[in-house]
């Protein structure tokens, strides 16, 4: 499953930068690639790992905390 | 690139959308129960002086979004480091709308399909909607809005059969706590929301608009939030308001006239696509623009799609169930959202105001010494 999605993921990142976006600063790559491989292992994770931490559940804490109940 | 534009009336459309988002479908106000219509119409006045602190930020500086405002007022540092705060609030709030769309489109009508499937089509849109730019953002909601209004008007008709006025009584059964609670609740979700225009309202074509703009949308789109309070109200009933997940959803479910029109909650799903739609572009393009400019490029669009990738992953791991999304919508999300929708816009209007008088006073000084 890993496979199909980072084939996947290289699939939209070539049709996005070729076909959708004209790509006029080239500077812009790496940090487009970086973002799509943050992308990418967080969704690998997601399929992996069940119980994947989310921001939601700190921020819950903290607030719950913070208001006393 | 040419800066692209878009009219007051555009901007009021986009607005009036990104009010209704998920707002008509899951409810606001939920603590008040059945005085939800209440709890409407105070924050329709509290929010008055929360947008005016918006609209005076952005008539400060015309032409510019929030990201270039703080730049300019905070310095490159600070200002980027409230730039990362907002981008976030951006970016998180569209991975929550994304979420609720996902977790509507599986409990209402694809029980059998993976969440993902809805939310990754969903943003899949979304993405292409804001690479297509604020301009077609614009024109595209000029036309929802016509086919949103025309839905919620029949609906609206439809449903007076379903109306039980006895249902509004007693008011205030619980005290004035719940309706305050609900107050704040409804302010936060979706009238304070309206600070992610901050970074889109440099596309309108009158620099100085933003205060007709946001008064506009906040009174069109608070009557049609408060009518719908009281319609959901009046149908369901206090305790049955409290008990669904999407109030709307099962209050048109009942329209059943002569045995032949009923079914109709399909029109309470296209309302939410369609304004759906809006709101989430609009948290995309605010996020997209933010990192944008962070890293100092000029062209969001090119990041558009990453950006709305990972929007996908946070919308897919940020609950574990429907339950924790109400509760996170309900209890939590008025706090953490109050100090990105008041604190720390209060604090960069105060910077904001300084600054222009230090301007002011060293512009008096400078001509003093020429005299």
């Amino acid at each position: 499953m890993w496979v199909m999605m980072i084939i996947l993921y290289i699939i939209v990142s070539y049709i996005d930068t070729k076909a959708f976006t004209r790509l006029k600063e080239k500077s812009v790559l790496p940090l487009y690639i970086i973002l799509m491989v943050i992308s990418c292992t967080i969704g690998i994770a997601n399929a992996y790992i069940s119980n994947l931490p989310s921001p939601a559940g700190p921020i819950r804490n903290f607030i719950l905390s913070i208001i006393g109940s | 690139m040419n800066k692209e534009l878009i009219s007051d009336q555009q901007g009021i459309n986009l607005t009036v959308l990104f009010i209704f988002g998920s707002t008509l479908v899951m409810g606001t106000g939920g603590q008040a129960k059945g005085d939800t219509w209440i709890a409407v119409m105070l924050v329709l006045f509290l929010s008055v002086p929360v947008l005016m602190v918006y609209a005076r930020i952005l008539s400060r500086y015309p032409g510019k979004d929030l990201y270039d405002i703080l730049e300019e007022v905070f310095g490159k540092y600070l200002g980027r480091a409230f730039s990362l705060a907002f981008i976030w609030f951006s970016f998180h709030l569209g991975a929550l709308v994304l979420r609720n769309f996902g977790e509507f489109m599986n409990t209402v009508g694809l029980p059998e399909t993976p969440k993902a499937v809805p939310i990754i089509m969903f943003a899949l849109i979304c993405a292409i909607g804001v690479k297509s730019g604020i301009e077609t953002l614009g024109k595209c909601s000029s036309l929802f809005i016509v086919g949103v209004f025309s839905l919620l008007f029949l609906l609206a008709f439809l449903t007076i059969p379903n109306m039980k006025s006895e249902n509004l009584l007693p008011i205030m059964y619980d005290g004035f706590k719940p309706v305050l609670q609900g107050t704040f609740s409804a302010f936060s979700f979706p009238f304070g929301e309206l600070v992610v225009f901050m970074m889109v309202f440099d596309s309108l074509k009158k620099p100085n608009s933003s205060y007709k703009v946001y008064l506009k949308s906040l009174v069109i789109g608070g009557l049609v939030v408060f009518f719908i309070s009281i319609r959901n109200v009046m149908v369901l009933g206090a305790d049955t308001l409290g008990s669904v997940y999407f109030p709307s959803y099962t209050a048109i479910s009942r329209i059943n006239i002569g045995n032949f029109l009923q079914r109709l909650e399909i029109a309470v799903s296209i309302v939410f696509t369609l304004s759906g739609f809006i709101k989430i572009s609009i948290c995309l393009m605010a996020a997209t623009k933010g990192i944008t400019k962070l890293f100092g490029f000029k062209d969001y669009r090119v990041f558009v799609t990453p950006v709305g990738l990972l929007m996908v992953n946070l919308a897919y791991l940020v609950y574990d169930s429907i339950m924790e999304m109400f509760e996170w919508a309900f209890e939590i999300w008025p706090y953490y959202a109050f100090p990105f929708q008041v604190i720390l816009p209060l604090i960069i209007l105060i910077a904001v105001e300084l600054k222009a008088r230090l301007q002011n006073k060293n512009k008096q000084a400078k001509e003093s010494n020429t005299d």
